[in-house]
């Protein structure tokens, strides 16, 4: 069981985005996708969701082929959540959750139990009959995590979950609770895939970690073999310094040498 | 937001009155309870009944019909779109309707069945062949946005051309033209109701995509990992759409407003779910368009004004108000 990018390119109107990426999702563990803007991280996530075929390469879910799969059957176990959306219509927060049941006939009262139990869960329930166009952004990116959620809410066990930039609109503590929800999910069995910008958060929630640079992966695996100071260097042209706290480490980016110097204490409220 | 089983108990009871009242005034106004008699078959004047039952029973059927469809197809097209200002003169159906019938009038052969079938056909030809430009031109252009523009640039030739045949016209011909360009339920009779009759059954196939009209408001995007297949909902949509609005245009005219303004009441009062919207416009539509026809009528007994202008006089000012009254909740 694995949702997989097999030396997978994609080349569009003679650009090549993506060049020999391979992808490996499986059940149970959560990949995080970092890299510069213009990367290819988007395109990454869209070979893997199926919205693009790769041009070189192959795709591929549980062995067949991703070309091979309905549409239909993909929405069952593939939940995607974009990264930016365009509701612009006056639908109640509880319409917009339901959406995510669209691709299961389980019927109303299963269906709405998901959106209760998953509104509960993303802090959706003192909302859930506003309308969603009068929310902030960040209310609206949990309405839209949670209509993610909802689709695949009955089947995580063997469910694949692609985040493109799930907690770029969040607050710090919806950020931390959203990325413990992806952990608990991956352990109940679904394989996640999550774009992130902050390293620090990849390198704590993330099993696996690749690294982006214009369209190949730069370096791959355990976060602490991926984020080195030189990899950072050579994938984001940042300098940075690894500094220990407690069990883990902080990446804190260090421009120029004098700042350096003055981070000698390091800050201590990052995420 | 009003409970949605509420508002239509409240819409079927005003559509009723609206019939009812309808069948009442005219050039010859009769007693409502003159007409309810002659409705459930007891004895009344015939000329009475003639007028009821052969002149505005017809034409109310009609603008129940017509209404009811312009605005469904204005829904869906809001939906299509994710754009709560399309209209479906937007994918050009109405133009390439008004276009046809305008040629067909200034150059049409004049015969008996000519008046009869010839415009409304020819209407209709020309408001498929419009959409169709539309689409491909938009499958051309790859996004969205391209169709939408295709459809302004079509609009606007199929416009000039109608303003080409009214200026090679005749007289006589340059007033049929110009009613026609204006919308009215003048023609209504049975054969026309029969053919309108084709229209519910087109809103109720529109029906039945309002789950996945719901999902496209989400955006393509997020409409295909949900499932559906977003450029095959996209054609099947809009060919609905292009019949309800080309028969109801070949048959009364170009009628405006209503598909822009009744999906926008709705969505304000019911929300925007499309298993609402969708029968909720189309009641919504009904009941306006019949109130309009009465109106119009009413106020020039006995002769009338063209549908049309009262729709456009009535809605263009009340549109600008909702603009202005609800500032970000249109959505837009």
């Amino acid at each position: 069981m694995s949702l997989e990018l097999d030396d997978a390119g994609f080349r569009v109107q003679g650009k090549q985005l993506l060049d020999h990426v391979d992808l490996c999702l499986e059940p149970g563990r959560v990949v995080g996708v970092i890299g510069a803007n213009g990367a290819g991280k988007t395109s990454l996530l869209k070979l893997a969701s199926a919205e693009l075929s790769p041009t070189s390469g192959e795709a591929r879910l549980d062995r067949a082929s991703l070309k091979t799969c309905t549409r239909e059957s993909l929405a069952r176990q593939i939940a995607v959540l974009p990264q930016h959306s365009m509701l612009d219509f006056p639908f109640r927060v509880d319409e917009v959750l339901h959406m995510g049941r669209i691709p299961h006939m389980t019927g109303q009262s299963v269906d709405a139990a998901i959106v209760d139990e998953v509104s509960k869960i993303m802090q959706l329930q003192a909302f859930a009959y506003r309308t969603y166009t009068t929310l902030s952004g960040g209310e609206r990116q949990r309405v839209q995590i949670g209509r993610v959620l909802c689709q695949v809410w009955d089947v995580v066990q063997g469910a694949y979950l692609l985040f493109d930039e799930p907690t770029a609109p969040l607050d710090l503590a919806h950020q931390l609770t959203f990325l413990s929800l992806v952990k608990e999910l991956a352990q109940k069995g679904a394989g996640i895939l999550l774009i992130l910008h902050d390293i620090n958060l990849a390198a704590r929630f993330a099993d696996e970690i690749i690294l982006l640079k214009e369209g190949r992966v730069l370096a791959n695996g355990q976060p602490d073999a991926v984020l080195t100071a030189d990899n950072i260097r050579a994938g984001f042209g940042v300098e940075v310094e690894l500094v220990a706290t407690g069990e883990t480490r902080l990446i804190v980016a260090s421009p120029t040498r004098r700042d350096i110097a003055e981070q000698a204490n390091p800050v201590d409220n990052s995420g | 937001m009003v409970e949605p089983r509420a508002a239509f108990i409240i819409l079927i009871c005003l559509l009723l009155a609206a019939a009812l009242f309808s069948m009442a005034v005219g050039s010859v106004s009769l007693p409502v309870l003159e007409v309810a008699r002659i409705l459930v078959n007891m004895e009344s004047e015939p000329i009475a009944r003639t007028i009821v039952l052969d002149i505005r029973l017809p034409r109310i059927l009609l603008a129940v019909l017509v209404g009811g469809g312009t605005a469904t197809a204005g829904a869906v097209i809001q939906g299509l779109f994710r754009n709560p200002l399309a209209d479906p003169a937007l994918i050009g159906v109405s133009s390439g309707a008004a276009l046809f019938a305008a040629g067909f009038l200034v150059f049409g052969v004049e015969t008996k069945w000519a008046a009869s079938l010839g415009v409304p056909g020819s209407a209709f030809i020309g408001g498929l062949i419009a959409t169709w430009l539309v689409l491909e031109v938009g499958r051309r252009g790859g996004t969205m946005s391209s169709m939408l523009l295709a459809g302004i640039a079509i609009n606007a030739i199929a416009i000039a051309g109608v303003g080409l045949f009214s200026y090679l016209s005749t007289d006589v011909q340059l007033r049929s033209v110009a009613f026609w360009a204006l919308g009215s339920f003048n023609g209504a009779d049975w054969s026309a109701v029969m053919i309108a009759a084709v229209i519910p059954v087109v809103v109720l196939l529109l029906f039945r995509e309002s789950r996945n009209l719901n999902a496209i408001t989400l955006g393509d995007q997020e409409a295909g990992h949900l499932g559906i297949s977003v450029s095959r909902l996209r054609k099947r949509a809009i060919a609905y759409t292009a019949l309800v609005v080309g028969i109801g245009v070949s048959l009364t005219g170009v009628i405006a407003f209503v598909g822009l303004v009744v999906p926008h009441l709705v969505r304000m009062t019911m929300g925007s779910n499309h298993y609402v919207v969708i029968p909720g416009s189309a009641a919504l539509g009904s009941i306006l368009l019949l109130l309009a026809d009465s109106l119009s009528r009413y106020l020039l007994a006995p002769a009338e004004l063209p549908i049309g202008i009262l729709t456009s006089l009535l809605g263009g000012p009340f549109f600008i108000y909702l603009i202005v009254q609800q500032k970000g909740k249109l959505g837009i």
